[in-house]
């Protein structure tokens, strides 16, 4: 049987494995716009980290809809 | 005594020694362009200046509840459109308020915890948030959170030692840095001009840009003005713009775009 202990501990760690995600995609974004920089006269490189940090920052975008969600199920279940 | 700088001072190699205009250029050439090119886009005033490059400090200013933050918040949207994601130094509105001014959040930077009137630490931050995240483009709302005016016995000196700071931070770091600017009340909007920044004339004398907004109700009920009163790098002088709050954010009305569409295509 599901507790509510044990429901809110997986809202609460669904919640901090968002977070990690989003600081992932941010390391992950920096480094690719350091390479686009260093690299900025090769167009192959320049359009591969424009798509790169495009996706990580889609990712982040649905991984901060994660955490919103996991917190508000955990507001929710404490309610109940 | 004096011979021994001046000896030592035949052989000084440092960073900063000084030397030909023909080495300087072939050094220069070494050297990308810019480290960072990046457009508004607003296509007439993309047209007119060519994006915001590195090394230059951007004045947005006009009168209060006229449109600056707004621009700003455009000009945001627009860079993240084009994966540049900037760091912002929100001052004047409320975070919660701030982020909820945008349709769409967008990924941007800011510090967990605002200082008001410590420039040093708005420089340490700048430099965290290009060593951490890579960003090369910084908001300030606005110039008067950054010195305390009430200590100050001479605003426009203050404000001058602060552009400075600024420009210099922006050409040695390679940052874009958007100061907003208030200006001096009781002026007539129609007289508006980069000489009505409260405050100092050092503001547009050491910027290289100065671009006033203002909305314009008379035209429409979400029309504002863009004028880009100079630009040092393109020559541009007094080029005015008009645009249109849609959806939350500043766009350039479409007869003017076709007509700088046009202009790009000639």
């Amino acid at each position: 049987m599901v507790t509510p202990s044990l429901k809110d501990q997986f809202y609460q760690e669904l919640e901090a494995w968002a977070l990690e995600q989003i600081r992932a995609g941010q390391e992950s974004i920096s480094l690719m716009a350091e390479v686009r920089e260093r690299c900025a006269a090769d167009w192959e490189i320049e359009e591969l980290t424009r798509a790169i940090i495009f996706d990580e920052a889609q990712i982040m975008e649905s991984m901060k809809g994660e955490a919103e969600r996991a917190r508000a199920a955990r507001e929710e279940s404490q309610r109940v | 005594m004096r011979e021994q700088p001046v000896k030592n001072l035949k052989e000084y190699d440092g960073e900063d020694q000084v030397i030909s205009s023909h080495e300087m250029a072939l050094k220069l050439k070494e050297r990308p362009e810019a480290l960072i090119r990046v457009k508004s886009l607003i296509p007439s005033l993309d047209a007119s200046i060519e994006g915001f490059q590195d090394g230059e400090l951007i004045i947005i200013s006009g009168p209060t509840k006229m449109g600056k933050t707004l621009l700003a918040q455009t000009l945001t949207v627009n860079f993240t459109k084009q994966q540049y994601f900037p760091l912002w130094f929100s001052y004047e509105v409320p975070l919660p308020q701030f982020l909820s001014q945008f349709a769409e959040p967008p990924l941007i930077y800011l510090p967990q915890k605002l200082r008001a009137h410590v420039l040093p630490w708005v420089e340490e931050r700048i430099q965290e948030s290009f060593l951490k995240w890579r960003t090369r483009i910084v908001f300030i709302d606005h110039l008067h959170f950054l010195f305390d005016i009430a200590r100050t016995k001479n605003p426009s000196i203050e404000i001058g030692t602060v552009i400075r700071r600024l420009k210099t931070l922006a050409v040695n770091g390679g940052f874009i840095i958007f100061l907003l600017c208030h200006t001096t009340k009781g002026k007539s909007e129609s007289d508006l001009s980069y000489e009505s920044i409260r405050d100092s004339s050092f503001i547009s004398q050491e910027s290289d840009s100065v671009l006033m907004i203002k909305r314009t109700p008379d035209v429409a009920e979400n029309a504002a003005r863009l004028r880009v009163e100079f630009h040092r790098r393109t020559g541009v002088l007094e080029k005015v713009i008009e645009l249109v709050k849609v959806d939350g954010a500043l766009r350039e009305t479409e007869k003017r775009r076709e007509e700088a569409a046009r202009k790009d295509l000639e």
